[in-house]
């Protein structure tokens, strides 16, 4: 690994800082054993949350695009790579698609600039956390940073829709039979529980509006995390975290499941890297996952 | 459910179909989106698709259906023509949002959904439903 | 409206601006109907200039009491400006329209005794601030140069005292209101927001809590008593000779002579 910490742009979102802390704490914490920095952007908005499916919608890619602007404007002024790292799915989606977009549409990049009176110049490379995990640190050197023993674990990945989907544009991996979770469980020596709801919809935003049906989803999909033998399923979305998490809390959809814990992934890589996971917001997760951390330590760097 | 099949609201659908980038036409029915959707919608993607290509739009248009997708994509991922059933769905949504005929009320929504839901949930729930 | 002479040229009545006799006249439409104004006069006083009274929509005349935001085209140009008529100084085919009230969004209460915490409070009072779709357009209409869509994501965020701190030179002219296409009415979001910070998310200042125990106390009274019974003279007196700290004195150093009032 390289002696300087590399500092890499990052956008959070908006609900990384409050409702899903403990994910971005837990990121930042691995990334300084991994050796690099996420340094958010000093001035950023919304992304919006949602990439719009119609092409004459083009006040959704406002707010994208602007987020765009400041890193490139960053990258330019700090001469560095022109990526921006996220963590939250949602934001990598629209963020994603929105640097397709442009890049594919002159002429709706220029109408765009036109509009924010600002110029976008199409440099930017959105990244995953996860993507950089697999693309640039190698999932081998990640193994090799691993100090707690994870083989007790079985740990479900959860890919959820938009980490994947399009695949025309976003370009991760499979939305069918993806692998860089299941890839990354195993650089942490955990059991790895292939199911087949892993690509299931948790029912997004429905849950503002129609929240049996994402009790129906989420219930659905962590069944047959149940019936393939998970103990804990792992996400990269905090939207499936809280749908998966909460939804649990409805005792009559869940009645013939027990609480089955929901981490963010890199909170799990925290515990593999043997972190204090005292600030990682593990607590305030409904289905309480530290006794099934506690069942598993044998190092005692656990959180109380 | 009869159709007649000789009302057609063809310059709706050309709208539609100008606004989504989409083809309805080239939707060969096969069924892959309906398989594939989670939504539990009635009526489903694919019958939506056969209710504008029969020239059926208000029947699309209302459908209550509409307001389940999710956005997941699966449909739009499976076609094998590359039509986008989703880009359709909320090309009719925005129909009646740009009409001011939404379907979440702020003044009358939950305070306690708005405390405690992830922002991400509002946010993208607001652009597809108000 | 303006009475002119012969070959239309203004004669200036009573206290109205009375410009220098080489000024230059441009022309601006005003409610639709052109005027002839000296070209370095603001808005507001061009109006005045051609007999226009101003009941409302006019306030402090020195650019932050908000009163009189406007919006203005240029004619032959599609872009639609803002401004206050108290600051913005007429141009050539200006074409005016003042906007002295604007309805806006307010929350009805506001608890600063809650627990909740702020962010929360927020989103539960306005929860129209997560319909911005970040075009901007507040931020370019705003004539305090306030990043209004950045305070705005500030709030969307959680982080209220960020976007209290950036809503800060705010002077409540409504008009960046009157553009979203969301329909938020920012400033309202952000006063509630400012009121929210202080009263709840800034220290408590324990000094100043202290005094005004001792205030309350009476601790203050008998001074008052006896400034009271003084004449206009020993006030007077009193006033001249008082003893005043150095500037440079170095702190807990320097005592006044007359300490019996400490």
């Amino acid at each position: 690994m390289s002696e300087k910490t590399v500092r890499i742009p990052y956008y959070p979102g908006c609900t990384m800082k409050t409702k899903a802390l403990g994910f971005e704490r837990s990121a930042m914490d691995c990334a300084e054993v991994i050796g690099f920095e996420m340094d958010e952007l000093k001035d950023w908005n919304c992304c919006g949350a949602s990439y719009p499916l119609t092409k004459d919608n083009l006040m959704g890619l406002t707010a994208p695009t602007n987020i765009l602007i400041e890193a490139e404007r960053r990258c330019q002024k700090e001469e560095v790579d022109p990526n921006l790292l996220t963590l939250c799915v949602f934001c990598y989606n629209t963020l994603k698609r929105t640097e397709f977009a442009l890049g594919q549409d002159k002429k709706k990049l220029e109408t765009i600039n036109a509009f924010l009176d600002r110029k976008y110049e199409g440099s930017i490379r959105v990244v995953h956390y996860l993507e950089y995990l697999r693309d640039v640190i190698g999932f081998d050197n990640l193994a090799k940073m691993v100090k707690t023993d994870m083989s007790k674990y079985k740990v479900a990945p959860y890919y959820g829709c938009l980490l994947l989907k399009p695949q025309k544009e976003i370009g991760l991996d499979d939305p069918e039979d993806p692998v860089i979770l299941h890839n990354f469980l195993d650089a942490l020596g955990c059991k790895v529980i292939d199911f087949p709801a892993q690509v299931d919809c948790c029912g997004s935003y429905l849950v503002i509006r129609e929240p049996e049906k994402v009790s129906k989803l989420s219930y659905d999909i962590l069944a047959d995390a149940n019936e393939y033998g998970a103990e804990t399923l792992v996400t990269a979305c905090p939207l499936c975290q809280s749908n998966l998490d909460q939804s649990q809390g409805d005792k009559v959809q869940f009645a013939d499941l027990d609480g089955m814990p929901i981490l963010y992934f890199t909170q799990l890589l925290a515990v593999a890297f043997g972190l204090d996971t005292k600030t990682h917001k593990l607590e305030e997760h409904h289905i309480d996952p530290l006794p099934l951390l506690k069942a598993h330590s044998g190092a005692d760097s656990e959180s109380k | 459910m009869l159709i007649n099949p000789v009302e057609k609201d063809q310059k709706h659908i050309s709208d539609l179909e100008l606004a989504t980038g989409e083809t309805i036409s080239d939707c060969y029915q096969c069924g892959k989106c309906t398989a594939g959707c989670p939504a539990s919608m009635d009526p489903a993607p694919s019958v939506l698709i056969q209710f504008l290509k029969l020239g059926q739009f208000e029947l699309a248009k209302n459908a209550e259906s509409i307001w389940s997708c999710m956005a997941c994509l699966t449909c739009s991922e499976r076609c094998p023509k590359n039509v986008s059933p989703a880009a359709i769905i909320e090309g009719l949504k925005n129909l009646h949002l740009r009409d001011m005929d939404p379907r979440v009320n702020l003044e009358t929504m939950s305070r306690d959904l708005l405390a405690h839901s992830p922002q991400m949930a509002i946010i993208s729930g607001f652009r597809k439903f108000i | 409206m303006t009475k002119c002479t012969e070959d239309n040229k203004p004669i200036m009545v009573g206290d109205r601006t009375i410009p220098p006799p080489d000024a230059r006249y441009i022309t601006i439409s005003i409610m639709g109907q052109p005027y002839e104004v000296p070209e370095t006069l603001t808005i507001l006083k061009a109006m005045e200039f051609v007999g226009y009274q101003f009941k409302r929509g006019c306030g402090c005349r020195g650019g932050i009491c908000g009163a009189c935001g406007t919006f203005y085209r240029i004619e032959g140009h599609h872009t639609l400006k803002t401004g206050l008529a108290c600051q913005t100084v007429v141009e050539p085919g200006m074409i005016l329209a003042q906007i002295p009230f604007f309805p806006s969004n307010r929350a009805a209460e506001l608890d600063l005794e809650t627990k909740m915490p702020a962010d929360q409070q927020i989103a539960t009072m306005y929860p129209e601030i997560f319909r911005c779709v970040g075009c901007g357009t507040c931020t370019r209409t705003c004539p305090m140069d306030i990043d209004v869509m950045g305070y705005i994501a500030h709030f969307k965020r959680g982080d209220i005292m960020g976007g209290a701190e950036q809503s800060f030179d705010c002077i409540m002219c409504g008009l960046c209101a009157a553009r979203c296409p969301a329909n938020i009415s920012q400033f309202n979001v952000a006063m509630t927001a400012r009121r929210i910070a202080s009263a709840r998310l800034t220290p408590k200042s324990e000094v100043t809590a202290a005094r005004a125990e001792q205030v309350r106390a009476g601790r203050y009274e008998p001074m008052l008593a006896e400034l009271c019974k003084m004449s206009k003279d020993e006030l007077k007196k009193l006033y001249v000779e008082r003893e005043r700290e150095p500037d440079l004195a170095k702190p807990g150093e320097w005592m006044p002579e007359d300490q019996t009032h400490l």
